[in-house]
């Protein structure tokens, strides 16, 4: 202590320029770093396109490659796709008294263009099917679905609470019973953290099948990790006194952290789970695209069919969700803090 | 009821918070531990609910050596009043009063918070006997002032009758006025129950109004201990001097025995 206090009386005033040779290095270095990602993710040719496609908007180039995805995708998922259509020759027991809700039938005539070999000219033929026609089915279907994914959010997030207040209580240094459960209940919670989603999911699929079972899971051992080093900080930083006053009494460990820490906590617990519940939603639209279950699997399905109609319907619908949650969440949290 | 034999601590940085202490403090007596800062009072208070363990030497609690194996049971007798209230924020007023039971009740019921009804009747009448009044029951223990903080820690403190109260310096954050109300509540509870009481305290003054007997420590060592009439202002100063400058040789204030008819008196 005493040392760093000591003053040598004859050293100079100087002030140095607040750059060195060192800083230089590291500039250098920070420029070849990235100079050589820049070149392997193509940032040149990025910049060039996006140029060239920004040209193409305002009329400066006739064409360019990306300005013609985006216009050919937007062409294609405009306009959404409300209605769904079915050929009622491939409904089973079909009732013409008995339709489903809001729903009429309909008769299209469909021309398939083909080649007489008689007279080698192109013929076309009239084919007429009668159609059962719903116009909101295909919205109420992607809303059915965005519900199945706000319920694998919602028992992720619930799957996740009950894993991580044990892993929480073992993984707070102040009350894991010992050296060996801490360290180990500190790695499985680093570990849930460290398995994607989408990753465990893969594999959750292969074990329990299609669907939401293994989105939910895969949520809830992800989400898991977080919650409990979340929870096990808490823990360990809250107010000694409380839990002093009744550990000197006696209380044992469990009634101490359920009456001495708990109340202390118990906001900020509810704020992260809160915001965990929000990330789930966000991460259980996605997550069906590997198979789990929810939206994902329906976004997925109908990409791969190219009806980027059905695709611009489903990314409304998640936008939109995703926002209107946001907002709940967040004013839900400002009120509890 | 309370005996220290020979009690020395050491903290693992070296320092000597306790340097041979032995002291009896008998059923009843309302005991004053004065002292500056840093002199070892609260180490020697913790040392009786096992919140510190003595280096050397024995603490006795009603005959039973203070251990680990009799620790958890001992510290049920012992119920200890603190300088930050240490009370649950965001909790009720009624459950704080509770959790000083909480030893007594099992662990469903704790977790469900459905006490006995013989508890709540019991909190009921000592946050009576604290002077709250029932609109505080469901209030959050945040929302009260300071003294009525210690109200609440002294309701608890007497949920499981204790045989002997630890008051770490009560009123320490608390100003003069209300200071003495909640000396002068410790002093009537106490009494009431029939509790040993030992207080540590700041303010001279204080402790000559409300100790049966006064113990003063001053770097770990016992420097006085006699009954509050002999604790004069000369020696006050003395021992609040003799801290600050540190004069390891000066002789300390002189030990006089205890006196075994204020032992009868208290009892």
């Amino acid at each position: 202590m005493m040392k760093n206090l000591s003053v040598n009386r004859d050293a100079k005033w100087h002030l140095d320029q607040p750059y060195n040779a060192r800083h230089l290095l590291f500039a250098i270095a920070a420029l070849l770093i990235l100079a050589v990602t820049g070149s392997r993710m193509e940032v040149p040719r990025m910049v060039s396109e996006t140029a060239q496609g920004v040209g193409y908007v305002v009329g400066l180039n006739d064409s360019s490659p990306v300005a013609t995805g985006v216009k050919r995708i937007a062409e294609s998922i405009w306009p959404l796709r409300i209605s769904e259509e079915i050929e009622i020759s491939r409904i089973e027991n079909f009732d013409r008294n008995d339709l489903p809700w809001l729903s009429h039938v309909e008769v299209i005539e469909s021309r398939t263009p083909h080649l007489n070999t008689e007279t080698l000219q192109l013929e076309e033929t009239v084919e007429s099917k009668e159609v059962l026609v719903k116009p909101v089915g295909y919205l109420a279907h992607v809303l059915l679905k965005m519900l199945e994914t706000l319920e694998m959010a919602l028992w992720g997030t619930i799957l996740a609470v009950i894993l991580s207040i044990p892993l929480a209580c073992f993984a707070a240094a102040n009350y894991a019973p010992n050296r060996f459960i801490y360290n180990l209940s500190r790695s499985t919670i680093s570990l849930f953290r460290a398995i994607p989603e989408l990753v465990s999911a893969l594999f959750l699929v292969l074990a329990f099948g299609f669907g939401p079972i293994a989105g939910f899971l895969a949520l809830g051992i992800h989400s898991a990790g977080f919650l409990g080093k979340f929870y096990a900080e808490d823990i360990e930083n809250a107010d000694r006194g409380p839990q002093e006053a009744l550990q000197s009494i006696g209380a044992g460990q469990i009634k101490t952290l359920w009456y001495g820490v708990l109340p202390q906590v118990l906001p900020q617990y509810v704020a992260y789970t809160l915001y965990i519940l929000d990330r789930n939603i966000r991460m259980a639209t996605v997550i069906g695209i590997v198979g789990a279950g929810g939206i994902g699997l329906e976004l997925k399905g109908r990409f791969d069919m190219f009806n980027f109609d059905h695709v611009g319907t489903i990314l409304v619908i998640i936008f939109l969700t995703v926002i209107i949650l946001d907002q709940f969440s967040a004013r839900l949290r400002s009120r509890l803090m | 009821m309370l005996r220290f034999d020979s009690v020395y601590k050491r903290f693992p940085d070296g320092t000597e918070a306790i340097r041979n202490i032995s002291l009896q403090v008998p059923r009843g007596q309302f005991c004053v531990v004065l002292g500056p800062s840093g002199a070892g009072k609260s180490t020697l208070l913790r040392m009786l609910n096992g919140l510190s363990k003595p280096s050397e030497g024995s603490v006795y609690l009603g005959g039973e050596l203070i251990c680990d194996q009799s620790v958890q049971r001992l510290r049920k007798k012992v119920a200890t009043v603190h300088q930050q209230f240490n009370l649950t924020p965001r909790m009720s007023v009624a459950l704080n009063v509770l959790s000083g039971a909480l030893p007594q009740v099992p662990h469903w019921r704790a977790g469900l918070g459905l006490f006995p009804a013989s508890l709540r009747e019991k909190a009921c009448q000592l946050l009576d006997e604290v002077g709250l009044t029932p609109e505080h029951v469901s209030r959050r223990v945040s929302e009260l002032s300071g003294g009525q903080q210690q109200r609440v820690g002294i309701a608890r403190a007497f949920m499981m009758d204790p045989a002997v109260l630890l008051a770490d310096e009560p009123v320490a954050s608390l100003d003069p006025r209300i200071s003495r109300g909640i000396l002068e509540l410790l002093h009537r509870q106490s009494r009431n129950h029939n509790t040993t009481v030992l207080c540590s305290l700041h303010q001279p003054d204080l402790a000559r109004e409300f100790g049966d007997r006064i113990i003063a420590v001053n770097q770990g060592r016992l420097v006085f201990d006699g009954k509050p009439e002999q604790l004069t202002d000369k020696v006050c100063e003395e021992l609040y001097h003799g801290a600050l400058n540190h004069d390891h040789n000066k002789p300390v204030v002189a030990v006089p025995e205890f006196e075994p008819e204020l032992e009868m008196a208290a009892a």
